[in-house]
């Protein structure tokens, strides 16, 4: 932004509260906003983003207002009215060209992120008013932020966002200037946790299908009990790395982690997990026996209540819950549940409810909990027994990505399972979190986790926030194959890693170019995926 | 296994088929030899699609593994064909044994390899080891050079040249350069063993700090051998593909020069 636009923005309302003295000399506010910010003018229909959609900014309405889908139910009418429309679709001609020469073409990094680029998403829904009217959307006015939930955890939009007004101006906030802000101001700070935490807790219960039955005045009554709690830290990495080479093996790790809920302790509330994860465990013998993990959308504490419910049997937690790395949960009061969840739910629905038992080995369970492979979502899983050391997937790789493989065939094995140096795509990448440049982030569309080379600059930052490993600083080499050398005679390196072969139409080339099927890129949570590939053959 | 199966039946119903074609061919009285030797032709042209569909991993042509999977039980096929195409006689010529020898060691190479692919793997994975072969020599050495420090270091310590010198005398080999490689192929760990008796039966004979030593060199030695193990089944799984593209390049040449030879002397026969 230009010096003057910056300046006009500082003496906005919304800026006048945070205190640009707070900030250090070397990184003023002003130089923030120029970098980080952009002004986005929208008119009334027009949609900011789209639910499902990656993109880690924060977005300050100036002036106008912005609506907030607030249902899956506003959300189909905002699907329908754009399907109705048409507004985004693409000549099919077109897309058949763009699709035989994507087919043609390598991917390369960090080109497919179309926010990144300054492009704009112009879809137009003409008539909201019945979106208003239908009570479907909330309403956010000038000087309020909204994005601030995906920004902080990396996650895809929850829900849809679009124009009120003509000419409503939003301040477009890319994570790393709002994470600078939040850094240095309290005040943004605590407006930034403040509105994380209120929506983050509506988006949960909303989402939740615990709750798919109750309309939005009964989620409104429960939301107004419960209590959003957060365990760890985001940037967990560090603190994970200091815990793994302590060597005292996978029950020092355990031990280490925040407790959520104890085992045996009376039950006064279920627990319904936001994001991040948690470890479910049992006393045994001395130490703590990992029975299983949650994730996302898992409630804990349902079965005890539900068996309690008339019973008689004493209300208490059966297993401990602790958060692995960082989690955000949501205390639920066991009479809400009792009332609104028990009593009405249907039985077909309490049996969705319930969480899934994780059926798997206690040996693999702690495998891919001490090492948080949990968190991957495209983890590169190498079954030992059908491997046959051909590196074919590292050719396919290389021949995709310029002649530079992208992952490292080794890494942790349990029993003939290995989980390659090829980058997981995390849930929760930590990776993305401490980027001084915003050039790792997830693409918009797949959400994979993707790398800008154009505005990497070398830092190493996401390489060693990176628990797994996955993520190395390659030397940089002009056409001739010479080092690229900085003023002082250091070698200019970059970060690569695995971009999921964003680009390609046939998904990544290492599990295409598997003869053996000894390869898959898998979700680690995915037990089904994983088994069906195990007991593959010939 | 299922799967397996139904490949295993389809592949036998295509060659009972093609063979009762072949019979059909030559009742009309036309050289049924043209007819399979075409079919062998565009069989092998087939097979060796695979190498093209390696070479382009960016193009959708479908996953590797499934290709691989084809190119085995039409492998099966093309060999029924080669059989069919010789009446199942043995050469007349030099050139037809050149054929004959060629086409038997793509064969014979390409059987032996799947079911190499098929069995090695698991046999690698009963002993932990590095999981590149590229890697083996680096962690040889590492090893060698443990060994030998413990072998000097035991002089130094108790002032007894016995460990020194039956490292010196037995063990030096064993750790520098890979051993044993067809009798770790043929499951055979005698060797190893001979080697931790060895150093077992010294172990009465030398005083605490000695026995520590001995104990050590044997951990390293059973290191070497798993080494050693990885080295020959994996040496195993890259050797074949070394007979069986080259062998098929020949091929193509030879079959090139067959079919040329064929049709400059057959008069345009069918």
């Amino acid at each position: 932004m230009r010096p003057d636009v910056v300046s006009n923005l500082l003496s906005l309302p919304f800026f006048r509260d945070i205190d640009g003295c707070d900030f250090p000399e070397d990184l003023p506010l002003a130089t923030i906003l120029a970098n980080d910010g952009r002004i986005l003018r929208y008119e009334r229909g027009d949609i900011v983003y789209r639910s499902g959609e990656f993109n880690s900014s924060i977005f300050i309405v100036l002036s106008g207002s912005v609506y907030s889908a607030t249902s899956p139910r506003s959300e189909a009418a905002i699907s329908l009215a754009l399907t109705n429309k048409g507004s985004n679709g693409v000549p099919r001609s077109e897309d058949f060209i763009r699709r035989l020469g994507s087919l043609l073409s390598t991917p390369k990094s960090g080109s497919s992120n179309s926010k990144a680029t300054g492009q704009r998403n112009t879809s137009r829904i003409s008539d909201i008013e019945p979106l208003i009217a239908g009570d479907l959307a909330d309403r956010i006015g000038p000087n309020d932020i909204f994005g601030e939930c995906e920004a902080l955890t990396s996650s895809a939009r929850a829900n849809t966002h679009l124009a009120g007004d003509d000419e409503t101006l939003i301040l477009e906030l890319r994570w790393p200037g709002a994470r600078e802000i939040r850094h240095w101001s309290d005040n943004f700070r605590q407006l930034v946790d403040t509105r994380y935490r209120q929506r983050s807790l509506w988006i949960a219960l909303r989402s939740s299908a615990l709750f798919e039955h109750l309309d939005d005045s009964a989620l409104r009554s429960i939301a107004n009990y419960c209590l959003f709690e957060t365990y760890g830290a985001l940037d967990w990495t560090h603190r994970y790395q200091r815990e793994r080479t302590a060597d005292h093996g996978g029950t020092h790790i355990a031990a280490q982690e925040d407790i959520i809920a104890e085992q045996n302790h009376y039950l006064d509330d279920i627990i319904l997990i936001h994001s991040g994860f948690v470890r479910m465990s049992k006393t045994f013998e001395r130490s703590e026996k990992t029975l299983g993990y949650g994730s996302p959308g898992d409630v804990i504490g349902l079965e005890e209540l539900k068996d309690s419910a008339g019973s008689g049997v004493p209300l208490h937690l059966r297993h401990s819950v602790r958060a692995t790395g960082y989690a955000d949960i949501i205390r639920i009061p066991a009479r809400i549940v009792e009332k609104y969840v028990l009593e009405t739910a249907s039985s077909a629905q309490a049996g969705k409810i319930i969480p899934a038992a994780n059926s798997t080995s206690e040996s693999w369970l702690n495998f891919t909990i001490d090492n948080r492979f949990i968190n991957g979502t495209q983890a590169m899983m190498i079954d030992l027994n059908r491997c046959v050391n051909c590196d074919e997937c590292i050719r396919a790789c290389a021949a995709t990505h310029d002649n530079i493989p992208r992952f490292v065939r080794q890494g942790p094995s349990h029993q003939n399972l290995m989980i390659t140096h090829a980058c997981m795509h995390c849930a929760d990448p930590v990776c993305l979190t401490d980027c001084p440049t915003g050039a790792i982030h997830r693409d918009a569309k797949s959400g994979n986790v993707i790398i800008n080379d154009a505005t990497c600059i070398g830092c190493a930052t996401c390489a060693n926030a990176c628990p797994y490993d996955n993520i190395r600083m390659e030397e940089v080499r002009n056409a001739d194959g010479a080092f690229h050398i900085d003023s002082d005679g250091v070698h200019i390196a970059r970060a690569t890693k695995c971009d999921f072969c964003t680009g390609l139409r046939n998904g990544p080339a290492c599990q295409q170019a598997c003869p053996h099927n000894a390869l898959i890129r898998v979700d680690m949570r995915d037990t089904r995926a994983i088994t069906e590939w195990l007991d593959y053959t010939h | 296994m299922r799967k397996c199966l139904q490949n295993i039946a389809f592949t036998a119903l295509a060659i009972v088929f093609l063979s009762w074609l072949v019979r059909l061919y030559d009742s009309s009285l036309r050289d049924p030899s043209f007819f399979s030797g075409w079919i062998l032709f565009t069989g092998m042209a087939a097979q060796w699609l695979l190498h093209f569909r390696k070479q382009l991993p960016m193009l959708p042509l479908g996953r590797a593994a499934t290709w691989l999977k084809t190119h085995i039980y039409f492998g099966y096929f093309v060999i029924a064909v080669f059989l069919l195409h010789t009446d199942f006689s043995m050469p007349d010529n030099w050139f037809e044994w050149v054929l004959w020898s060629l086409f038997m060691l793509v064969a014979a190479s390409g059987v032996i390899g799947a079911y190499l692919s098929w069995s090695v793997p698991a046999k690698l994975e009963q002993y932990s080891g590095p999981k590149t072969f590229e890697s083996i020599p680096a962690i040889r050495y590492r090893l060698a050079e443990k060994a030998g420090r413990l072998a000097l270091s035991s002089v130094d310590q108790s002032g007894s040249l016995a460990i020194s010198n039956i490292y010196a005398d037995t063990l030096r080999d064993f750790f520098v350069r890979p051993q044993n490689l067809l009798a770790h192929l043929r499951g055979s760990q005698r060797s190893v063993k001979q080697i931790c008796d060895e150093l077992k039966t010294l172990e009465r004979h030398v005083d605490e700090a000695g026995k520590k030593t001995l104990r050590s060199i044997r951990n390293l030695a059973l290191a070497k051998d798993k080494l050693d193990f990885q080295h020959a089944h994996q040496g195993l799984l890259q050797c074949w593909l070394f007979i069986h593209i080259p062998a098929t390049y020949c091929l193509i040449v030879a079959v090139i020069l067959h079919v040329s030879i064929i049709y400059a002397y057959s008069s345009g026969a069918p």
